[in-house]
C-alpha cells in the first residue's frame, strides 16, 4: 500500500479562472453574465475530471450507499436484525480482539523487525525483503496452511508436541488453531509485514546525521532512539499502526476458514453470512458493516491529515542519507526466522499435504505423489475455477491500467481544480480503507439488481476487480508520474507534439517500467482475491479463492492442499513478473 | 590540547579494501581552530568522525588532554556521548520534530545541565549569538537554510564543549551567505576562542577561518601551518596545486642550460634557478602573476613565448589561456594588451621569480636562491 496521497494538495489554481475573476471585478455592469460564463468555462475545462468523478462514483459509492440506504429502510430495521443477534457483543469484541491484537503484535514484531533489518551486514542485506514475503501468499492458502499445522486433533505441531517425552495432555491439543487466541495471532503475524514495510521505510529516509548529531550532543545511544529516533518516524509508525488496526479490524479469511469450526464470529463474517444465507438479508449485512465502514473512512482522513504535517518530518539534507547503523549479525537470525516461520512453515504444510493420499497430520514419504494434482486437473470445475480467476484478472488489468493512467494524469495535473482532484483522490482511497467483504456485499446486491445486471456473468468480477484496484492501479502510475516531473512534456509540447502524441510518445514509454510493474501487481492481487469473489461468485463463476474455501468445506485436505499450491503457484509466477517489470519496490507497494 | 597520533583506517576487505586515514598525526591547541583541507575522499571526514568518536579507527591514540578516549591498543573507545563535543553537521542535522530551543537546549537536557539551561539561560545566550534568539520557538522547517546553518552552530557551541567539530558546515549555503556566515564564524571564533576542527574542501574557507591549516591526501597530512605558509609556501607540489598554483612547467637542465621539456626549441629566458635542483625540477606559478606583456621587460623575470588559444574577460582583464609546445598554461593581460590577441597569435609571458615556487623530481619544494641580474641572458 502505497501513501494514500501523492498529489500535492495545496496547489493553487491556475489557468483561467483568475483571469474570469478579474474581469468580475472591472464590468460591474453585467457582473451575473461574467461569472455564468466563467462557470461555463470552468465546466468545459473539467469536463474530463468529472467525468471521471462520476464513472469512480458510481463504482465505488453505489454499493456503499445502496446498501446503507437498505439498512436505513423502514426506521433501520436492517440494524435492528444485523445488531439483534443473540452473540452480538461477543461478535464485536472478538472484532475488537482481532483489530487491537492485530495492532499490538504486528507493531511490537514490525519495529523488531524493522529495526533489525537496518542492521543486516551488507551480504545478508537481501534479506530484507523475506518479511515482505507472508503478504505474497494468498491469506487462504496460507491460513488453511496453518489450519493443517496447528488442528487440534490432527495438526502436525500438535502430533509432534504430544509425541514429545515429557507431555503429558490428553488426545488433543495443546494448540487448538480454532479458537480466538490463535486467530488473532496467526492474523496479527500476517499482518505484520505491513507494519514492517512502513517502518522499514521510515527509518531508511532518516538521515543518519540527526542519530549522530545525538550522540554528539551527549546522549546515549536508547536515549537516542527513543528521543531522536522514534518520534521522527512517528508518521510511519502511526500510519503503520493505523493499516494493521484496520486490516485486523476488516480481516475475513481467517475468521471464516478456522473460525466457523468453533463458531467464532466477527462482524466480516457476519456481512458475508447476513449477504449469503438462503434468504440474503442486505440490510442486516450492511448494518453490520457499518462499524467497519466507519473505521475505514477515519483510516482515509486520518491519512490525509498526516500527510499534511509531514513535511515536518522531511530530514534530507545536503546529501544523500548513509545510513550507517552498526552492524548486528543477530539481524540475520531475527529475520530468517520470522520470515521462515511465518511464510514457509504454512507452504510446507501444503507441499505435504497435497503429495498425500489422505491427511492426517502425519508425513509419511513413502505414500507421496501427484495423485491429487492430476485429481485436480481432472476435476473440470477446479480447472475451470483457475481459468476464470486469469482470464477476469488478466482482463482487469487491461481495464485498470488505461482507467489509472487517466486518473493519475487528473491527480498529477495542478491546473485542475484542487478541491476536484481532492474528491477523485478519496473516492480512489476508499476501497483501501473499507473491508473487501463489505463492498462484496455492496456489490452483490447492487449488481443483482438494475440497472446493471451483471451477477452470473464473469463481468461482475472484472467490475468488482477493476473498482477493488482503483488504488493500485492509480498510485503507482502517480508515483512514477510525479517522478519522471514534468519538463520531458514540456519538451516535447514545445517541440510541437500534440497533448495525444505526447502521452503516447513520451509519457507511456518513459514509465513503462512502473506500468508492467503495476500490472503484475494488480495480477497478483487478484489472484489472491477472496472475500469479494466469494460473495459475487455464482456457481458459473468460480475463482481459485471461492473453489479452495468449497474444498476446505467439504473436508477434502489433501485437493484443499494442492489447490492452495496451484493458487501459490500463479502467485508466485505473477510476482516474479512485478518483481522484473517494477524493481523490488513493487513488492513494497502492496 | 587535543592530539592525534597515528590513526589509521581502512573500510571494507578484499578487491573493495580502502585506507580512508594512513597514520595521520594532528595537534590541535587550546583556543585555536585548525582546519582539514583536501579533495573529497581524502579521507578529512572519516578524521574527524573518529574524533567524535562516530567511527572507530583501526590503530592510533586520540587524547583530549590527559584524557585518552581512543587507544586501539589498549582497547579504550570513548562513545561519542562521553566526549564532551559539539559538533556541526553538513547537513545541519537538526531534528525535525523538535523546536529551535528545544533543538539547542539538547546537548544541556542530556548532559544534565539543568541550571545552565534554567537559571543561566545558555540556550538563549547561545541563540543570541548566531543571532537567532527571534526563532526560538519555530520548527527546522520553518527557517531558511543560513538560519538553519546557524542554529546547528548554536545547538554544537551551546554547552561549551571542549571541542568543536564542523564538517563541512557551510557548503549547503549559496556564494554570498557562505562568505557572510564564514566571516561572522571568524568573527565568533575570535571571541569565544573555541578548540576546533574544522573539515572543508574550499582553500578560501581554510584560509580565511583557520589558525592553521592542515591539507590532507590520500589519508595523511601534506603540509601544516599557518594559512600563509601554506598559501605562499605550498611544500609539495600537491598542495601547490590545491591551493591555486596550478600552473606547471617541467624543465630539464641540459648543457648548463634550463629547458622546457614541452618545447626545447623554444627561447627560455631564465637566469638561474636553485642551485639545489638537480637535472629535472618543476615551476609553478599562478594565473595571476603570469602576465602577457607587449614587449620583454628589462626585469629579471620568468620568460617565455606562447600562442594564444582563447581570451575570456573576466572584468578588471583577461583570462588568456595559451599553449607552449602541448602544455597549456593560464595567463592574464589588462585591456590594451588583450585587445591585439587573436587565436594562434605568439606572445610574451613574464613572471615575477619572486611568485615562482620550485620543487624537485620528488615533487618537494626546493627554496630557490635569489637571483643576480647580470646573469639574465638576452
Amino acid at each position: 500500500m502505497k501513501s494514500i496521497s501523492d498529489a500535492r494538495p495545496g496547489a493553487p489554481r491556475q489557468g483561467a479562472q483568475p483571469v474570469e475573476e478579474r474581469r468580475d471585478e472591472t464590468g460591474a455592469g453585467n457582473t451575473g453574465a461574467n461569472r455564468r460564463r466563467a462557470w461555463t468555462r470552468a465546466l468545459r475545462r473539467h469536463a474530463l475530471p468529472i467525468a471521471a468523478i462520476i464513472v469512480i462514483g458510481y463504482l465505488v459509492l453505489a454499493p456503499l450507499v445502496r446498501l446503507q440506504l437498505l439498512a436505513l429502510a423502514d426506521g433501520g430495521a436492517g440494524y435492528a436484525r444485523g445488531f439483534g443477534t443473540a452473540d452480538i457483543a461477543r461478535t464485536i469484541t472478538t472484532t475488537l480482539l482481532l483489530g487491537l491484537g492485530s495492532l499490538v503484535i504486528g507493531l511490537v514484531f514490525g519495529a523488531v523487525l524493522a529495526w533489525y533489518s537496518i542492521q543486516l551486514p551488507p551480504r545478508a542485506r537481501w534479506m530484507a525483503t523475506l518479511p515482505i514475503l507472508p503478504i505474497v501468499v494468498p491469506p487462504v492458502a496460507s491460513m488453511i496452511g496453518w489450519g493443517l499445522l496447528l488442528a487440534p486433533n490432527s495438526g502436525t505441531i500438535n502430533r509432534f508436541i504430544r509425541s514429545l517425552p515429557f507431555y503429558s495432555g490428553g488426545d488433543t491439543g495443546p494448540i487448538d488453531v480454532f479458537t480466538v487466541p490463535w486467530i488473532v495471532f496467526l492474523t496479527a503475524l500476517g499482518l505484520t509485514s505491513f507494519v514492517y514495510v512502513f517502518l522499514r521505510a521510515g527509518l531508511l529516509r532518516v538521515n543518519y546525521e540527526l542519530v549522530e548529531a545525538g550522540r554528539t550532543a551527549g546522549d546515549r545511544p536508547l536515549g537516542v532512539f527513543f528521543r531522536i529516533l522514534l518520534p521522527i518516524v512517528r508518521p510511519s509508525l502511526i500510519y503503520g499502526g493505523a493499516v494493521a488496526l484496520l486490516l485486523g479490524l476488516g480481516q475475513f479469511t481467517a475468521p471464516l476458514l478456522l473460525g466457523t469450526i468453533k463458531n467464532v464470529k466477527v462482524l466480516t463474517t457476519e456481512v458475508y453470512f447476513f449477504a449469503n444465507a438462503g434468504l440474503a438479508d442486505y440490510g442486516a449485512a450492511a448494518a453490520v458493516a457499518s462499524p467497519l465502514l466507519l473505521a475505514g473512512f477515519g483510516i482515509v482522513a486520518l491519512q490525509r491529515v498526516l500527510l499534511g504535517e509531514e513535511q515536518r518530518f522531511v530530514t534530507d539534507g545536503g546529501k544523500t542519507s548513509r545510513y550507517s547503523a552498526r552492524r548486528n549479525p543477530v539481524a540475520v537470525i531475527v529475520i530468517g526466522l520470522f520470515s521462515g516461520t511465518v511464510a514457509l512453515l504454512p507452504l510446507l504444510a501444503l507441499i505435504a499435504a497435497s503429495l498425500s493420499p489422505f491427511w492426517t497430520g502425519q508425513i509419511d514419504v513413502s505414500t507421496w505423489s501427484l495423485d491429487n494434482f492430476r485429481e485436480l486437473w481432472n476435476t473440470p470445475s477446479a480447472v475451470s475455477a483457475v481459468e476464470t480467476s486469469l482470464i477476469a484478472s488478466g482482463a482487469s488489468v487491461l481495464v485498470s491500467l488505461p482507467i489509472g493512467y487517466v486518473l493519475a494524469d487528473i491527480l498529477h495535473r495542478r491546473s485542475y481544480d484542487t478541491r476536484i482532484r481532492a474528491i477523485i483522490d478519496i473516492l480512489i482511497s476508499l476501497p483501501l480503507g473499507v473491508p473487501a467483504v463489505v463492498f462484496g456485499a455492496g456489490f452483490l446486491f447492487t449488481y443483482t439488481a438494475p440497472p446493471f445486471v451483471l451477477y452470473g456473468t464473469p463481468w461482475v468480477l472484472v467490475v468488482v476487480y477493476v473498482t477493488l484496484m482503483l488504488p493500485f492501479a492509480t498510485r503507482m502510475q502517480l508515483a512514477a508520474r510525479m517522478s519522471l516531473g514534468d519538463s520531458y512534456q514540456e519538451a516535447a509540447r514545445v517541440s510541437g507534439a500534440g497533448p495525444l502524441r505526447t502521452h503516447l510518445q513520451v509519457v507511456i514509454p518513459m514509465i513503462r517500467g512502473s506500468l508492467g510493474g503495476s500490472a503484475a501487481l494488480i495480477f497478483v492481487l487478484l489472484t489472491h482475491e477472496f472475500a469479494a469473489s466469494l460473495l459475487v461468485r455464482s456457481t458459473r463463476t468460480q475463482v481459485m479463492g471461492t473453489t479452495l474455501y468449497d474444498l476446505w468445506l467439504n473436508v477434502s485436505y489433501p485437493l484443499v492442499a494442492a489447490m492452495g499450491l496451484v493458487m501459490c503457484l500463479v502467485t508466485a509466477a505473477g510476482v516474479i513478473l512485478a518483481v522484473r517489470l517494477g524493481g523490488s519496490k513493487a513488492l513494497e507497494s502492496l | 590540547m587535543f592530539r592525534i597520533e597515528n590513526l589509521t583506517k581502512t573500510f571494507g576487505s578484499g578487491a573493495g579494501r580502502f585506507t580512508a586515514i594512513d597514520g595521520l598525526n594532528l595537534d590541535i591547541r587550546e583556543g585555536e581552530l585548525v582546519v582539514l583541507l583536501g579533495q573529497s575522499g581524502c579521507g578529512k571526514t572519516t578524521a574527524l568522525r573518529c574524533v567524535a568518536g562516530l567511527e572507530s579507527a583501526d590503530e592510533g591514540v586520540i587524547s583530549f588532554g590527559d584524557t585518552v578516549v581512543f587507544d586501539s591498543r589498549r582497547g579504550v573507545d570513548v562513545p561519542p556521548e562521553k566526549r564532551d563535543l559539539g559538533m556541526v553537521f553538513q547537513s545541519y542535522a537538526l531534528w525535525p520534530h523538535r523546536t529551535v530551543r528545544q533543538n539547542i537546549g539538547y546537548p544541556l537536557k542530556v548532559r544534565k545541565l539543568t541550571k545552565e539551561l534554567k537559571e543561566e539561560k545558555w540556550v538563549e545566550q547561545a541563540a543570541e549569538l548566531v543571532d537567532c534568539g527571534a526563532l526560538l520557538d519555530r520548527y527546522p522547517h520553518q527557517l531558511s537554510g543560513g538560519q538553519q546553518q546557524r542554529v546547528a552552530l548554536a545547538r554544537g557551541l551551546v554547552s561549551r564543549p571542549r571541542l568543536v567539530l564542523m564538517d563541512e558546515p557551510l557548503s549547503n549555503l549559496d556564494a554570498l551567505l557562505r562568505v557572510r556566515v564564514r566571516n561572522e564564524l571568524h568573527e565568533l571564533h575570535q571571541r569565544l576562542g573555541f578548540a576546533g576542527l574544522y573539515v572543508t574542501h574550499d582553500q578560501s574557507e581554510a584560509m580565511a577561518l583557520g589558525d592553521r591549516v592542515a591539507v590532507m591526501n590520500k589519508g595523511r597530512i601534506e603540509q601544516i601551518g599557518t594559512p600563509q605558509d601554506v598559501f605562499e609556501r605550498p611544500e609539495t607540489s600537491y598542495v601547490a596545486n590545491f591551493v591555486g598554483i596550478t600552473n606547471v612547467l617541467d624543465l630539464a637542465r641540459e648543457d648548463g642550460r634550463w629547458r622546457l621539456k614541452a618545447a626545447p626549441g623554444e627561447p627560455l629566458d631564465l637566469a638561474t634557478a636553485a642551485d639545489g635542483l638537480g637535472a629535472e625540477c618543476q615551476v609553478r606559478f599562478r594565473q595571476s602573476d603570469a602576465v602577457i606583456v607587449p614587449a620583454p621587460t628589462a626585469e629579471s623575470r620568468l620568460r617565455f613565448q606562447a600562442t594564444v588559444v582563447d581570451t575570456v574577460y573576466v572584468g578588471r582583464g583577461y583570462d588568456v589561456s595559451v599553449s607552449l609546445g602541448d602544455v597549456r598554461l593560464n595567463a592574464r593581460a589588462d585591456a590594451a594588451v588583450a585587445a591585439g590577441l587573436d587565436q594562434g597569435k605568439t606572445v610574451t609571458v613574464e613572471v615575477p621569480w619572486h611568485a615562482c615556487v620550485w620543487y624537485g623530481a620528488d615533487g618537494l619544494r626546493v627554496e630557490a636562491g635569489p637571483v643576480e641580474s647580470d646573469l639574465v641572458s638576452p
